[in-house]
């Protein structure tokens, strides 16, 4: 039930959160200005200036948004709890599965630049690809050989080409040159 | 007349250069035939490849697979009622139906030929007219274009996504990622939070592609993985006669003129213009009930102006250094990375490369429509791969691109920082070409704003009183005050609406 009223809370007002969160950040930029070193101190027009007019702005403008998500959000609450409106049903499974895939997409992305410093594009790119697939693929698509067979196939070409023809530098690895001594 | 002849020579001397404009140009298509895939996404990744390369094979990459990636979107479009990019959406309206009837061949064909043709007109007003601009754009000094760069950036915020705050919130928050490094003028380092590596700044190649490549990856999460239905393509001979070809050369025409319009103004591009043409094409049709049904004049208007819009948004690039969309801001990058800096000098001072850009455009918008032509079936069958194999293979690209702009693994974790900002920011409405024109224009904008007010000691007169500065900032208050009042009128109705009712 909880849950329930939260999730109701943030469909109507999560845009009013959002420019709340907003304006602390824009207040944050010109609180940070003060660090910002001057050559010329008494001018007005210095390298803190810039910063200060777009976190004056970006304040303003989420107090607006603020100020419009909130009339927004009661309009449609108001709406809703009179019958005029009728409500969303509740997330669908499809949504939350959806929701774990983008999460886990961002995992391994996480942990695919993580480990490039360590591994090398060769072996994280196997890696990442395999998972990345996998994660995305439906349970109906999940032929593991050819998911494994595209995967080295197209890390080998992209390696091949990227290194060997085009003679751009690719990520080696510090374990390799590690256990190469 | 001489200078396209010596500019011609130079495109048709170089073997090389025709490996670059057909490369790019399948590439190109490639990445517009795919949902999802963007031109702006291929110039993007295929930007750190140019880096060892001359400024003129340089561009003959990138406008091979700006020109390819605008015209492949009308493929998906029609095939699979999908535009590729958000520059062929009108293409859907009666491209889909045409191919439910067993007219795909009929559709691609209309499609490919009025593309070529929009190109072409597009590149031909961008030769006449750039030149009157650039030398208009030397009359302009910092408190012009400073009002110009704001003018753009209202624009970009007013016509990009729903809501005008959004707009203006999303500018400035590239304005910001702009002011993070070394700060113009006096150089000193800002919100760097003691990161070295943020000495410089973001790169411009890992934020671009972070927000549009790696937020769509992200999304692709609540996309379906079932396969595509796609229509079967009947090819027979040209596809239309020889009447239907010259009876649409007035809707070709005008379709082109508010491509080329449109490309002009910053920051609107293809995806606005194709609807407004098909719109205006439909309003003074003599059958306009007709238009949805699956008829060629849609399909012409809206191709015609996508890509006549290409040339459009060349222009204030060339001219002013000011760059129409996302993808000649990627542009604006690659003169940059050969020490080239487009605005009102780079005409005089570079007009034979300017000559060689034009050439350029003329082949790749030929060896395009060749490609597209008789390629065809080659690219359908890139439809069918599933966008669960695609998307993380994109990834990696994108990997390998941020990777080589430095050699250095701080900027895939910046690649990875914006994909995430720009994945949150869509999430609630906020639209991401603002960001990216701001983030472009944000250094632009500082360094004359404040050569200005020291050069008026401080006084913002001289940017009201001086007589085009004033005109643009004018224009640009005008259009939020507009803007805003319209929106307010527009949230009331919402909220009193039902009780009127």
């Amino acid at each position: 039930m909880k849950n329930q009223s939260f999730s109701d809370f943030m469909r109507r007002f999560g845009s009013a959160v959002f420019a709340a969160v907003l304006f602390i950040c824009f207040a944050l930029i010109i609180y940070l200005t003060k660090d910002i070193k001057l050559l010329v101190v008494n001018t007005t027009v210095n390298a803190r200036f810039w910063p200060i007019i777009i976190g004056i702005g970006g304040c303003a403008l989420s107090v607006i948004m603020l100020i419009q998500s909130i009339m927004e959000g009661v309009a449609l609450r108001n709406r809703e709890e009179s019958g005029e409106a009728e409500k969303p049903p509740r997330a669908e499974r499809f949504y939350q599965g959806a929701k774990r895939r983008s999460l886990i997409t961002l995992a391994l992305m996480f942990l695919y630049i993580l480990g490039l410093d360590y591994f090398g594009f060769f072996a994280m790119t196997v890696a990442y690809l395999f998972l990345q697939i996998l994660t995305l693929s439906g349970k109906e698509n999940r032929k593991l050989w050819k998911i494994a067979l595209i995967d080295v196939a197209f890390t080998l070409v992209i390696y091949l080409l990227f290194r060997y023809a085009f003679q751009m530098m690719l990520p080696a690895g510090k374990f390799w040159s590690m256990i190469g001594g | 007349m001489n200078q396209f002849i010596t500019a011609f020579s130079t495109v048709f001397s170089d073997p090389m250069a025709f490996v670059l404009i057909f490369a790019g140009t399948v590439i190109g298509i490639i990445f517009g035939c795919i949902p999802g895939l963007t031109a702006g996404m291929a110039i993007a990744l295929f930007l750190p490849l140019t880096f060892r390369m001359d400024i003129i094979p340089s561009l003959t990459l990138l406008l091979a697979l700006y020109i390819g990636g605008i015209s492949g979107g009308l493929i998906s479009a029609i095939l699979i009622k999908i535009p590729g990019t958000p520059a062929s959406i009108a293409t859907v309206f009666d491209g889909g139906p045409m191919a439910d009837r067993g007219e795909s061949w009929r559709a691609l064909s209309v499609g490919i030929v009025f593309s070529f043709l929009g190109t072409l007109i597009g590149i031909l007003i961008l030769c006449c007219l750039a030149p009157v601009l650039g030398k208009f754009s030397l009359s302009l000094g910092m408190f012009e274009y400073f009002s110009v760069a704001v003018f753009s950036l209202t624009l970009v915020a007013v016509l990009c996504g729903t809501s005008l705050t959004k707009g203006l919130l999303a500018c400035l928050i590239g304005l910001f990622m702009a002011t993070v490094g070394a700060a113009p003028i006096d150089g000193f380092t800002r919100f760097t939070m003691g990161i070295h590596d943020l000495d410089a700044g973001f790169k411009e190649v890992p934020a671009l592609v972070g927000l549009f490549a790696i937020s769509e990856l992200l999304n692709c999460g609540k996309e379906g993985q079932g396969s595509v239905k796609m229509a079967k393509i009947n090819r027979k001979g040209f596809g239309m006669s020889g009447k239907e070809f010259f009876g649409q050369w007035w809707n070709c025409l005008r379709s082109s003129l508010i491509g080329t319009f449109i490309g002009i103004l910053p920051g609107i591009g293809g995806s606005v213009c194709n609807l407004l043409a098909y719109g205006v094409a439909k309003k003074s049709s003599k059958y306009p009930e007709k238009f949805g049904t699956g008829i060629i004049d849609g399909i012409v208007a809206s191709e015609a102006s996508n890509n006549a819009c290409i040339g459009g948004t060349m222009v204030p690039l060339l001219t002013l250094g000011i760059p129409g969309d996302a993808v000649t801001a990627i542009l604006l990058g690659a003169f940059t990375i050969n020490g080239l800096t487009p605005g009102p000098m780079f005409y005089q001072e570079n007009i034979k490369l300017i000559y060689v850009i034009y050439a350029l455009m003329f082949v790749c918008s030929i060896v395009t429509f060749v490609v597209q032509f008789f390629g065809i079936k080659g690219f359908t069958q890139l439809l069918k791969v599933p966008k669960y194999i695609l998307l993380p293979m994109v990834m990696v690209l994108c990997i390998v691109g941020s990777f080589g702009t430095n050699n250095r693994i701080f900027d895939v974790w910046t690649l990875l920082l914006w994909g995430v900002m720009g994945f949150i920011l869509t999430k609630f409405d906020l639209p991401l070409t603002p960001i990216i024109m701001g983030f472009i224009l944000g250094p632009i904008c500082e360094k004359y704003l404040r050569r200005g007010l020291m050069m008026s000691r401080g006084s913002f007169m001289p940017f009201i009183t001086r007589p085009v500065s004033g005109i643009f900032l004018g224009l640009s208050l005008l259009m939020v005050i507009i803007t805003f009042a319209s929106q307010m009128v527009r949230l009331a109705r919402t909220i009193r609406g039902r009780k009127g009712e």
